[in-house]
């Protein structure tokens, strides 16, 4: 008992030594606003059914995680997320080394990219609800348009990096085309692929919950949308909450994946 | 370099060229002919029919121009939220430079803020603002004020600390400080967020007003939609479209002038 004490006290001083003023700053400043919010409903100065209160959130968070709606429409978000950011990220980095090869068919269909990202994707929606019906296919395709364009850019920058004269010389001392892309091309890519999920990570999600709002199927999206029809304020924001949370702890991981992979860049 | 001269070479160009008016022709063609054979008509609309109903739209039939008015509100909507989010980060980019204070309070608020994604807010927006136009502006201030900000405070920051003291010292006050030193500094900035905020205030106002249903292109695409109106959807969504590349156009082409001025400006 008092080992444990002691380690949970070591631990919560590791953790406060971290942190570093900046980050206890925003805590501080998250702290306060809250239990402003939490007082200012408790002693009646705001309406609680229109503004809610923080420990409503918590409880209605923790209600969720017990019923199982949580992880039903969460799991669902993500997994639709994360399917479609997958294709779209393979699929954007074999377009773009494709069309970085073939100057001919860079030139006719590079501009048809070029225009088709200026479009606002969110306005393709109600398109595709209408010609894919109600499913997941318009949530794949909306995810894939969002995350393709990242890559797709991202990936055309990072070849432009790469050193012509690297490749020459790799192709001189005899490498083939496949020891090039493997010694050379790809890790010159890899800091560009990191960046671009890192931009486009949150992109997937969001794109996924907005299209979710119209198609009614389970998730988080229409989570959103019974609490707006139920006018549970609380409930909407709990969805905030839990999407805020996970948008955080996606970017934090892929955050990480990048100081690994890149470290030797210094 | 025999690929650099082929590839300016008019030949080059117009089989460039070539390429992509077959392809825009076939895609045409294709979608003229599928319906009602290899597609769905009920689904798929025809570009002829679309054409038709965009006419409709502008009142060539003699009906109601409903286009315009929608493009108006959007393009409306989408510019006031701009101007407003821009000047609102600007203010608060340079309140936060300025004063060390302002900046412990404000800074870890503005980060836990723009970490909270946005569109999730809208219901709440609309919960709270009511079903006018308030949740839909506040959406698009949000949206172009946090590309803003955050730029030109990296601007101000990176500023020259040596210059500003000895500006100072010369009795320069803030208002000086802004229009010798600190403003053509941080312009650059400030353009490279617009680049950003304009066409992405675009692409919110139209999100808000699918929401909503609030008139604008967004409300036309779900009011198209809602009535199962197949022409009417594809027309919607191809004027959308035609507006996020047409800003995307204007906005770049307006930053290469800003650009080059700015050089001249500095005689190069």
């Amino acid at each position: 008992m008092e080992q444990a004490r002691e380690a949970a006290a070591r631990g919560v001083r590791a953790i406060v030594r971290r942190l570093s003023s900046d980050r206890l700053h925003s805590a501080a400043a998250l702290i306060v606003f809250l239990a402003l919010w939490e007082g200012a409903v408790r002693l009646g100065y705001q309406d609680e059914f229109w503004v809610s209160r923080p420990t409503l959130v918590v409880d209605k968070i923790g209600e969720w995680l017990q019923d199982g709606t949580l992880s039903t429409n969460l799991v669902r978000t993500m997994r639709i997320a994360a399917t479609a950011f997958l294709i779209s990220a393979v699929g954007a980095v074999v377009v773009g080394s494709a069309f970085a090869r073939l100057r001919w068919i860079d030139d006719v269909l590079g501009w048809y990219v070029d225009i088709v990202y200026a479009v606002p994707k969110p306005a393709l929606v109600p398109l595709f609800l209408f010609a894919f019906g109600l499913g997941d296919t318009p949530k794949f395709l909306l995810v894939v348009l969002l995350v393709f364009f990242v890559f797709y850019y991202n990936v055309r920058a990072g070849l432009a990096t790469s050193k012509q004269s690297h490749r020459d010389a790799l192709l001189m001392l005899g490498a083939s085309e496949r020891d090039v892309w493997v010694n050379l091309t790809l890790p010159t890519l890899v800091p560009f692929l990191v960046a671009s999920a890192r931009l486009s990570a949150a992109l997937a999600i969001l794109g996924t919950v907005f299209a979710e709002f119209f198609s009614y199927t389970p998730g988080m999206g229409r989570l959103v949308i019974s609490a707006q029809y139920a006018l549970d304020a609380t409930s909407l924001l709990s969805v905030v909450t839990v999407l805020t949370m996970v948008g955080v702890l996606v970017d934090n991981l892929l955050r990480r994946f990048d100081r690994r992979v890149s470290s030797w860049r210094l | 370099m025999a690929a650099v001269k082929d590839r300016s070479g008019a030949r080059y160009r117009s089989s460039v060229w070539l390429g992509r008016t077959l392809i825009l022709v076939g895609l045409l063609a294709f979608f003229e002919v599928a319906p009602g054979r290899w597609l769905d008509e009920l689904l798929v609309a025809q570009p002829s029919a679309i054409g038709r109903t965009l006419g409709e739209w502008m009142g060539l039939d003699g009906g109601d121009a409903v286009l315009w008015g929608a493009i108006r509100s959007t393009l409306g909507r989408a510019a006031g939220g701009l101007i407003i989010g821009t000047v609102l980060g600007l203010v608060a980019a340079f309140l936060v430079w300025r004063s060390k204070h302002i900046a412990n309070l404000f800074e870890p608020v503005a980060a836990v803020v723009n970490s909270v994604p946005r569109i999730v807010l809208v219901p709440l927006f609309i919960l709270w603002l009511g079903s006018g136009l308030a949740p839909i502006m506040v959406y698009v201030v949000g949206t172009a004020f946090f590309p803003i900000f955050y730029n030109v405070l990296q601007g101000l920051r990176s500023s020259d600390r040596v210059m500003l003291d000895s500006l100072r010292v010369m009795g320069a006050q803030d208002r000086d400080l802004l229009s010798a030193y600190l403003v053509p500094h941080s312009r650059e900035y400030a353009l490279a967020a617009l680049m950003i905020s304009a066409p992405l205030t675009l692409v919110s106002t139209i999100v808000g007003e699918m929401l909503m249903s609030a008139g604008g292109l967004g409300g036309l695409l779900v009011a198209s939609r809602n009535d199962f109106d197949t022409d009417g959807i594809y027309a919607a969504t191809l004027v959308a479209a035609s507006l996020g590349v047409v800003t995307n156009v204007a906005v770049r082409s307006w930053n290469t002038k800003q650009r080059s001025r700015a050089l001249e400006a500095e005689g190069l």
